[in-house]
């Protein structure tokens, strides 16, 4: 008899060790389909499943398969066993089907001429949860369902429609087009055969249809963990093989399959680039099994080139689609990086990278359930005003699903939100286009990082060549500079940019996640991007101060985890894991934020115990007192586990006695410190002056004045913090703090946090106290308030148009390019004085407004900028220019010869004058410093310089020198005469970091420069030569004879042993907060799903 | 505890962030202090305070011997409490040099010998002391006189010079020293009635380290009865003075230390006029705006109608003191020269006594500046030509010693005569306010041709005629302020 209808052969595959395989066969069984045959595939050599089938389903073929063959390899096996089929049902065994699913996808197939149909998937244990409506994917291969993870099944998805991938477990597929492909491509153990096959139907000009009338329950058993892997192929030497290793490679696979040459040599760099950030941010994310992944399956793939050879060919010989066809049904974009982004957005970088809590809810102090990780951007349903018009990634047509135009508030949706950010982005980013593209001056602080090896050096070096040397620790800012310049191979031009400009959207970041448990993520999103548009930060930049910046980027997160460290209410809300949750967890990060950021800004140090005394006397005032014990406990032991991760370096500053307080920063005359409104408005710089910008600080006050509950208390808190930092600022800067003068460009930043949480307040405080009040003044208020928040922006969008964030184009490289080829390499020092803030190097204060430094006589590093706290011997420069300054000598040269000063360099603002532009930021030196030079008979003036005024000493003793007359030794210090400086020829070679030199010396005396003279030794022959003292700090070595004679650092390495005890505590407290030691568990969606 | 959006905390938050930030907009208010950095301005000649490590002077505007014109000799004035040794470095316009090693004794003054140099007709020398506390000045005697005036104590980028003639045989010449480690490059303009000349062979000139040279401007500013003179570098630094000859009806010889500024206020501690001489105030404006000036004289009676003049820039205001009626003949008086609408003026004063007077019977001299007088320590020190037991010229001896108080309250002053065993007060007493007061012979007699240190307790300008003269302001020496003073 002739069939009416086609027949269809449903071929299941199974290894029998599910329990399922019994309502596999009775649903398949209980088909209303007339032409339905069923053929039972058995992988597993140690199970037959004849009689199981044969209790279900006698009329079934069963085939037994040895070898353990994967899914795809044992499905294949039913080419060449049936014939005269029109169609294959492919199933796996642990699906049910309704009783008119093959009626169905029959029907849409023929209906939709559909090569490939694919029934509606729903749990297996509840039929209301959707699993599969069809999925789609990009143009990686990454596989994105149409559906949110758990969402019920209201029909919303009852439409046929095109979709890219078939899931497996149940796919009908034309018998011809079945053949024609070859079947499953065998080289798919697990994972990704589906997305294989649809992609190759698809070039192969058929549909891939979606027929939701057709509904199967899918248990998804290895998928979900109930059955383990074990398919040949799937082992590995070093570590198991992953779903996610095997999805990874065989999607991979199936792009080099699928594209044709010309769109592969298009999209693989793509894949490429995207994989290789993947595998950093895995990394960042200690999720190594994806690291391993994404990478594994590029070296998998690499290795079997060769076998993709056949089916490229064999898919090209029945290629009807080209790629451009094949494109326009994927998704556009990235599909795992949008959902990266959407995750990042709504559920914080944590849930972002699938890191979930070990802990048991029982765990949890407070309940609280640990974060639901969903799979896909639909996550952000909570928060998205319109899911309905999402689309499978998540974009929005503009209509919801009847078609009408969907109006949504500002800023309500995740695309909104993300969309403001990346504009804010751009916005820094093109005020920075010249930075990030051409070299940085040498301004300020500016100076060129040491390269990445000498960082290391400096950094456990016992020796420094600040001033006139000094065996004071170095700061850890250059450990943390030489692993980041290691990091990037070297490159310290990158590493400079990068810490540089990475503090800008770092604070953002911070007042986000430090307004998360206050305010709904309209309002952060409005204070981080306030925070962007605050003046200070493009001010430190523009000035080129790293204090500011890094200041700028930590605080932020320090005051975050004041609160959360005091349990101050709403941050009493446990929301981190294990250990790091806990009240020494959180000390210990806040610990760890505070000595990285005071290692580049010391000032951090003071600013956190100033902000948690404002927190306190905020909280007072609006009688919601913390526990002021617990406060200061808590900040006391995070501060002082800063100093104790910074300990060498903190011993070196306390050591420096009255100069101590001095590496927070140095006095500024008051005469050039800003004003009350510079203060207030913080422009303290170069860049984005305007008083405009005080409509952004009378913006944030909003909720002082209409908010109410905890929106008043915290306003009050952060309204305390801002006065005190503007208080402290402002005495500081004139004068009022005596010799504890913090740098303002830090003392302001919590004012800035401050200001800009308190925007993100004031929308809060529009969204939960303004809402249900009839309309008066206080909505007339709120509107004024928000238009002075976003006029207040403006002018940081002006100051974008210079693209240098006022960043001078050349800094005193310019005028000083000869320092590097005046005479023999390191033989002599230049003594810079300015004003501290326009120093491109690190020193010490002769008095207010005026700074002094020592250097190698070359354009300064970074070796010179962060210098010790006390200038050691070095404060006899000190002494003598203010003896200059006072007119009591006229031979200020011969005073500094001793210690080998032959440039002095008086540096007139932040940045060189240029002929016909105007000066940045009025700092010029005192304006007696000058004539105190023009004075000195023995000093030169060096013409031709801009920006700078420059002195050269002509007999200045070189740093190494020998002359056959000895010096008087002086047990004491004193200045030289000038018999004393006279007669002096340079040997040996620079000592610089390197204290250690060799060379040829005549017999004589040789005099050395370089501090303390006790840690120095002068050898010949392997004997070491009497040293005696000169000026009290120098050494001189007589009798020499001529020969060579080594010059080095003799003393036993007490401090690069204690800052190998540092690294030692810094690595172990890494590894303890991010938790590389600590038993963990990961969700990952793609073995959820 | 009241719950958190209670009005009263609210409105408490609130006036405490109002109080905090009106408090700090009213600190604005007062400017902040601008750091001492360095030197006040000081003036041409400034005595180092005795502790200094090391200072400086510079002599310039003497003929060597060979010369003739006007060879002179330097003199040291210590007003510490120690020995103080020192070099002078002389150097000749042929590039000849000697050096001296001294020694000046505490509290006492020294006249060194200093050798002639090899060749040269111009002679500059720079006093390097190895410590500070004392006075450098050097007296001149030519055939048509001597003169006395202080050595500079630094070096400065331009000098100016409000009188001067080279008027039928008068000679004017314009002494540079470049005593630093920098080549000069130098411009000098002169300042006539006639306007502003800058002759070619005064642009440019070339001054290296430690080279003097000497220039006569007489043929090229030629007959002109007031010339005022301004030196500018164009790089570098430099010291210059200013040397007159003047042969019409009298004789004379000045030496004129240039001032390194422009200054408000000037001040003549006493003059007179003399039947049958004259003598006039040459205010010197080398600025680029108008001054007003004004001139205001007193007797010991009390003050005059006062003079008042605009001064244009770059020109010169000659008040010819003896032609005016106000002024009575044979009164002394002292004169005070305010400049305002601009940084200041500069004041000197020309001499000229009847030929029948004693010789010198013409000079000049500049003003006391305000800087000299206003100096923090309000202690001056006039230095005497040369040792009670061997003078610098035959016959000198202190005139007058005049102060005048330039404050609007009495001060006191003491006048001490430096002596080797100490300080011996030879008079004090009050200043009226604006008052002047001079110590004339024989009270001045006793301090003989030691130096005399005066103390006041404010500005006071302090100025000593030397005779024998013909008229007051021949020969003048200025008192030399101190900027620090030693225990007694």
């Amino acid at each position: 008899m002739d069939a009416q209808v086609p027949a269809v052969v449903a071929v299941v595959v199974t290894t029998g060790r599910g329990p399922w395989l019994e309502e596999t066969l009775a649903s398949l069984a209980a088909q209303n389909y007339e032409e339905l045959s069923v053929l039972v595939l058995a992988t597993d050599d140690e199970f037959d499943p004849s009689v199981r089938v044969g209790r279900i389903l006698p009329e079934a073929f069963v085939r037994l398969l040895h070898g353990r063959p994967g899914y795809a390899a044992a499905s294949n096996e039913a080419l060449g066993m049936v014939e005269g089929a029109a169609f294959f049902l492919l199933c796996h065994d642990d699906i049910a089907l309704d009783p008119d699913v093959v009626h169905n996808m029959v029907e849409e197939s023929f209906r939709s001429n559909a090569g490939v149909v694919s029934p509606k998937f729903v749990n297996w244990d509840d039929p209301s949860i959707l699993l599969h409506v069809g999925m789609n994917c990009d143009k990686t291969g990454a596989v994105v369902d149409r559906i949110q993870d758990g969402e019920v099944d209201h029909g919303q998805h009852d439409a046929v429609r095109d979709i890219f991938v078939a899931p497996g477990g149940c796919i009908l597929i034309r018998a011809d087009l079945w053949r024609e492909l070859e079947g499953f491509d065998a080289g798919i153990v697990a994972m990704g055969e589906d997305l294989d096959l649809s992609w190759r139907s698809q070039v192969a000009g058929s549909r891939v249809v979606v027929a939701p009338d057709a509904r199967v329950r899918h248990r998804e058993a290895v998928a979900s963990g109930l059955l383990p892997l074990e398919v040949a192929g799937a082992e590995e030497a070093s570590h198991p093989v992953t779903l996610q290793a095997l999805e990874r490679r065989h999607e991979l696979r199936t792009v080099l399959k699928c594209y044709t040459v010309f769109h592969l040599i298009r999209v693989l760099p793509q894949a490429a680039l995207l994989a290789f950030g993947e595998v950093v941010v895995a990394l960042c994310a200690r999720d190594r099994q994806r690291a391993r992944a994404v990478a594994g399956a590029w070296v998998w793939n690499a290795r079997r080139l060769s076998e993709l050879r056949r089916p490229r060919h064999q898919l090209a010989a029945h290629r009807l689609f080209p790629d451009a066809e094949v494109r326009r049904l994927q998704l556009r974009g990235s599909a795992r990086l949008s959902r990266y982004l959407a995750r990042l957005s709504h559920q914080g970088f944590e849930a972002a990278n699938a890191v979930v809590s070990h802990a048991t809810p029982a765990d949890q102090p407070n309940g609280a359930e640990p974060p639901v990780l969903t799979g896909s951007v639909g996550l952000s349903f909570s928060e998205d005003a319109d899911f309905d018009e999402l689309d499978d990634l998540g974009h929005r047509s503009g209509r919801d699903r009847f078609g009408r135009r969907v109006r949504t508030s500002f800023l309500s949706t995740g695309r909104q939100r993300a969309l403001a950010g990346v504009v804010a982005a751009v916005v820094v980013a093109f005020g920075a286009r010249e930075l990030l593209f051409g070299s940085l001056p040498i301004e300020g602080q500016l100076a060129p990082l040491l390269g990445w090896s000498a960082s290391w050096h400096h950094f456990f070096s016992g020796w420094q060549a600040a001033g006139v040397g000094t065996t004071a620790p170095a700061t850890p800012a250059f450990g943390i500079v030489g692993i980041a310049g290691t990091v990037l191979l070297g490159s310290m031009g990158l590493v400079q940019k990068v810490l540089l400009l990475g503090c800008l959207p770092v604070g953002a970041w911070g007042v986000s996640r430090f307004m998360r448990p206050l305010v709904s993520p309209r309002a952060r999103v409005v204070g981080a991007i306030c925070y962007l548009g605050l003046p200070l930060p493009y001010d430190a930049l523009g000035s080129g101060r790293w204090d500011g910046l890094v200041a700028y980027a930590a605080l932020p997160f320090i005051v975050a985890r004041l609160a959360r460290a005091a349990a101050i209410p709403p941050f009493d809300q446990v929301t981190g894991h294990g250990w790091r949750a806990g009240r020494f967890g959180q000390g210990a990060a806040l610990g760890a934020i505070i000595a990285v950021a005071g290692s580049f800004a010391p000032a951090v140090f003071p600013m956190t115990l100033v902000c948690a005394i404002a927190l306190a006397l905020g909280s007072l005032m609006t009688g919601q007192p913390v526990s002021a014990a617990r406060l200061a406990g808590e900040t006391a032991k995070a501060v002082g586990l800063a100093v104790l991760l910074c300990a060498p370096w903190a011993v070196g500053v306390v050591l420096a006695g009255g100069h101590s307080v001095a590496i927070f920063g140095l006095p500024i005359s008051a005469a050039a410190a800003p004003g009350w409104g510079e203060v207030t408005r913080f422009a303290i710089g170069p860049t984005v002056r305007s008083p405009v910008a005080w409509a952004l600080v009378a913006g944030s006050a909003l909720p002082l004045l209409l908010g109410r509950g905890i929106r008043l208390v915290w306003a009050a808190r952060l309204w305390s913090m801002a006065c005190a930092s503007w208080v402290l600022a402002f005495a500081a800067t004139h004068g009022w703090t005596g010799s504890f003068t913090p740098s303002e460009s830090v003392v302001l930043v919590p004012a800035a946090v401050a200001v800009a949480a308190g925007v993100a307040l004031g929308v809060s405080t529009f969204e939960n106290d303004l809402a249900g009040l009839a309309f008066g003044w206080r909505q007339i208020v709120g509107g004024f308030a928000l238009a002075a928040v976003v006029l207040g922006l403006l002018p940081a969008v002006a100051g974008a148009a210079g693209g240098r964030w006022g960043l001078a184009a050349t800094g005193v490289e310019q005028p000083l390019s000869f320092l590097g080829r005046s005479g023999p390499a390191g033989a002599h020092r230049t003594l810079w004085l300015g004003d501290p803030r326009a120093l491109p190097v690190g020193g010490w204060s002769v008095q207010p407004g005026l700074a002094f430094a020592l250097t190698a006589q070359e354009l300064p590093d970074s070796a010179d900028v962060w210098t010790p706290a006390g200038p050691g011997p070095a404060e006899l420069v000190s002494q003598a220019l203010r003896l200059a300054m006072d007119g009591g000598t006229v031979h200020l040269g011969q005073l500094l010869a001793a210690q080998g000063v032959q440039y002095v360099v008086v540096v007139d603002g932040i940045a060189p004058f240029e002929t016909g532009l105007a000066r940045s930021v009025a700092a010029p030196p005192p304006a007696g410093i000058q004539q105190a030079l023009l004075n000195q008979d023995d000093l030169q003036i060096v013409p031709g310089t801009f920006g700078v005024q420059v002195f050269r000493d002509p007999r200045a003793v070189p740093l190494t020198a020998e002359r056959h007359r000895p010096l008087t030794a002086t047990a004491t210090t004193s200045w030289p005469s000038p018999q004393d400086i006279v007669g002096w020829d340079p040997v040996l070679s620079r000592v610089a970091d390197h204290p250690a030199a060799t060379g040829v010396v005549g017999s004589g005396t040789v005099y050395s420069a370089y501090a303390p003279a006790g840690a120095f030794s002068l050898t010949q022959d392997g004997r070491p030569l009497t040293r005696r003292p000169a000026y009290g700090w120098a050494g001189q070595y007589p009798g020499t004879s001529a020969g060579v004679a080594t010059f080095s650092l003799a003393r036993f390495p007490f401090i690069p042993l204690a800052v190998l005890v540092e690294v030692l505590g810094w690595a172990v407290l890494a590894a303890a907060l991010l938790g590389w030691w600590l038993p963990r568990r990961r969700a990952r969606p793609e073995e959820e799903s | 505890m009241r719950p958190a959006h209670g009005g009263q905390r609210r409105w408490l938050v609130l006036v405490v962030v109002v109080v905090v930030l009106t408090g700090l907009a009213l600190a604005a208010r007062s400017p902040g202090q601008s750091a001492p950095g360095g030197p006040p301005p000081a003036p041409g000649a400034l005595v180092s305070a005795p502790d200094a490590e090391s200072s400086a002077w510079y002599c310039t505007g003497q003929s060597t011997t060979a010369g003739q014109l006007a060879p002179g000799s330097i003199v040291l004035t210590n007003t510490g409490p120690h020995t103080v040794k020192g070099t002078i470095d002389a150097v000749t316009d042929t590039g000849a040099t000697v050096a001296t090693s001294v020694a000046v004794p505490a509290r006492r003054q020294l006249v060194p010998d200093i050798p002639t140099p090899k060749s040269g007709t111009w002679i500059s020398a720079a006093v390097t002391l190895s410590g500070g506390g004392v006075a450098v000045s050097q007296t001149l005697q030519g055939s048509s006189g001597w003169a006395e005036a202080p050595c500079q104590s630094s070096t400065s980028q331009q000098w100016y010079f409000p009188s001067g003639a080279t008027t039928g045989t008068n000679a004017l010449f314009i002494a540079l020293f470049n005593p630093t480690s920098t080549p000069d490059v130098v411009d000098l303009s002169f300042t006539t009635s006639k306007g502003v000349v800058r002759p070619i062979n005064f642009q440019g000139i070339v001054l290296q380290s430690g080279q003097t040279q000497v220039e006569s401007i007489g043929p090229f500013v030629q007959d002109q009865a007031s010339i005022a003179t301004t030196v500018s570098t164009r790089t570098g630094r430099l010291v210059a003075s200013e040397l007159q000859l003047l042969t019409g009806n009298g004789a004379g010889l000045a030496i004129v230390p240039g001032s390194p500024r422009v200054e408000a206020e000037w001040v003549i501690p006493r003059a007179a006029e003399v039947s049958g001489g004259s003598s006039s105030i040459d205010v010197f404006n080398p600025g680029p705006t108008a001054e007003e000036v004004t001139v205001r004289t007193a007797l010991g009676s009390g003050p005059l109608s006062p003079f008042a003049v605009r001064v244009p820039a770059d020109s010169t205001w000659v008040l010819s003191t003896s032609a005016e009626t106000r002024i009575p003949i044979g009164d002394p008086y002292s004169a005070v020269i305010d400049a305002t609408r601009g940084p200041g003026v500069v004041v000197g004063r020309v001499v000229a006594a009847p030929s029948s007077a004693p010789a010198p019977q013409e000079g000049l001299a500049n003003a006391v500046d305000i800087l000299s007088a206003a100096t923090p320590t309000h202690t001056w020190v006039v230095p005497s030509p040369g040792l009670a037991t061997a003078p610098v010229v035959p016959g000198a001896f202190p005139d007058h010693l005049a102060l005048t108080n330039l404050t609007d309250h009495r001060e006191t002053y003491v006048i001490d005569v430096v002596e080797a065993s100490g300080l011996k007060s030879i008079a004090a007493g009050d200043l009226a306010p604006s008052g002047s007061f001079s110590l004339d012979p024989p009270a001045l007699g006793g301090a003989g041709l030691d130096p005399v240190l005066v103390r006041t307790n404010g500005p006071t300008a302090v100025s000593e005629d030397v005779g024998p003269t013909g008229s007051v302001g021949v020969v003048t020496m200025p008192g030399v302020a101190l900027a620090g003073v030693s225990g007694r």
